[in-house]
């Protein structure tokens, strides 16, 4: 049985990832123009200018789409089948795709509210975001 | 190589061109045989000596962008004769769970694929949201299924032979919801071969031509995560450009001959192009719209959802078919007097878009 993959950090997303480990979720935002990433780069994709900062997200959004997976891309996710995957707008502005804990497969639905929190994937452990319901508190 | 070489020599033999004649050869990307290097791979199987030769890779729009860059390299005057080959063993050189890990790498490392995203997965995504926008329904997205299927039962060549029916595609199992296996495309072995020839260049060839009369790409994205929406893509802005420059409208396609890699792939296809309002083609295809006798008779070969998807020569077969159409060689799947088709690919989950108008006197 092969590992569930593990993020492999470059010189773009290592701080992302860093700070996943510390439990916080960041993005990058344009001090040019004020655009936000989706993901982390060396430059900003609206722009093209290099001065991007991080800054650190609430955590909370909604659910763009999600799908019920029951047939994985290789055999290390079959103990999760089915499992739900998904694409959320967060509300920075960002989007973000995860999977979904805490939750009832049917209740998953566009436009539900959700947070972020992370769980360890790897021999390391390295955390990687997971959303679950808002309301869930 | 081997099946490219076949495909080449078909091709080459269709066109009533030689291989001393052919000075230009583009080559899609291979996943059984990954080289950087493809085009001299192959042109050194095949005993090939271009002029020019280069690799493409779009995933599932590399037919339709490589005919579009022979095009360009016929109207340049570069090339008299371009050949374009793709092809893939990917059944018996992957296996099917392979081809299926395998394709999954067009996902982003970090941010889509350690969270389980298969292609199916991605494309389950864009379905969930399309459906959900525009009210369409999972029946509909089986009227595409069975009509496809329909279509290739008329193929010899076709990888599926059974009748399926809407209850079929909606008792077969989920893959990733809202779509069920009926839903998504095949995995096949198969390679394809297309003859790009200057316009002069063409006269002195085997069969009446058949035109290149306008084409288009459009590209809004890579990883379907950012992908700037899950219901507009980039056939919005390919189409558009293929009609402007063929001079035609939506209206006047005789047939078309659209990429299919899931059924919501092609209802979303058809709505964007201006075949269809949004939200209206599955209701179409459950009407018989894309039937042979229908108003928009749409892939005739059966597509890659029942005739075969083997890598960038799932994408040529729909331009391979739109040509035989247009010649009138499709026998029991012939569309009576066609005169004018459309042939459309994409690549990625939807990411990049190339159609081509081509058009008989």
């Amino acid at each position: 049985m092969t590992a569930k993959p593990i993020p492999t950090l470059t010189g773009d997303t290592s701080a992302f990832w860093n700070a996943c480990d510390n439990e916080k979720l960041t993005y990058q935002q344009c001090s040019a123009c004020g655009a936000v990433q989706t993901f982390p780069r060396a430059r900003c994709a609206s722009c093209g200018e290099g001065a991007l900062i991080w800054k650190e997200s609430a955590g909370t959004g909604t659910v763009l789409s999600f799908t019920e997976v029951h047939r994985g891309p290789s055999p290390a996710f079959k103990p999760d089948q089915p499992y739900m995957l998904v694409i959320l707008d967060m509300d920075e502005g960002f989007r973000l795709m995860t999977n979904v804990r805490n939750c009832a497969a049917d209740d998953v639905c566009i436009d539900m509210r959700i947070k972020i929190g992370f769980v360890a994937r790897g021999d390391d452990g390295r955390l990687i975001p997971i959303a679950e319901p808002l309301d869930n508190d | 190589m081997g099946l490219h070489t076949e495909a080449a020599r078909g091709a080459a033999s269709d066109a009533g061109v030689s291989f001393g004649d052919i000075d230009g050869v583009l080559c899609g990307y291979s996943l059984t045989e990954p080289h950087m290097m493809l085009s001299s791979v192959l042109c050194e199987y095949a005993g090939l000596h271009p002029t020019f030769a280069s690799a493409i890779q779009v995933g599932g729009a590399t037919g339709a962008i490589m005919v579009m860059h022979a095009a360009a390299l016929v109207e340049s005057g570069r090339c008299r004769h371009v050949l374009c080959v793709g092809g893939d063993n990917r059944v018996s050189a992957l296996s099917k769970s392979g081809a299926v890990t395998a394709i999954a790498s067009v996902g982003h490392q970090q941010f889509e694929y350690p969270f389980g995203m298969s292609v199916p997965a991605a494309y389950g995504l864009v379905a969930q949201r399309y459906l959900h926008e525009y009210g369409a329904t999972s029946e509909q997205l089986a009227a595409i299924a069975v009509t496809t299927r329909d279509h290739a039962l008329r193929h010899p060549g076709a990888h599926k032979k059974e009748r399926i029916t809407l209850e079929d595609v909606a008792n077969s199992r989920v893959i990733s919801s809202p779509l069920r296996l009926l839903d998504c495309c095949l995995i096949s072995d198969g390679a394809a071969g297309i003859i790009v020839s200057a316009a002069d260049a063409a006269a002195d060839t085997k069969k009446a031509p058949v035109e290149i009369l306008g084409s288009g790409q459009g590209h809004t994205h890579e990883h379907v995560f950012a992908a700037p929406s899950l219901t507009k893509f980039g056939c919005s802005d390919s189409a558009p450009r293929a009609f402007g420059e063929a001079g035609v409208e939506p209206k006047d396609i005789d047939v078309a001959e659209i990429y299919d890699s899931f059924t919501i792939t092609l209802m979303i296809e058809l709505e964007s192009m201006g075949f269809f309002e949004k939200g209206e083609a599955g209701q179409a295809a459950l009407n018989g719209a894309l039937d042979l006798g229908g108003s928009l008779p749409c892939n005739t070969h059966g597509g890659l959802l029942s005739y075969g998807a083997a890598g960038a020569a799932g994408g040529m077969f729909h331009i391979t078919e739109g040509v035989r159409q247009l010649r009138g060689e499709a026998d029991a799947r012939q569309v009576d007097g066609a005169k004018l088709a459309l042939v459309h690919g994409d690549g990625g989950i939807l990411s990049a878009h190339g159609t081509i108008v081509l058009g008989v006197e």
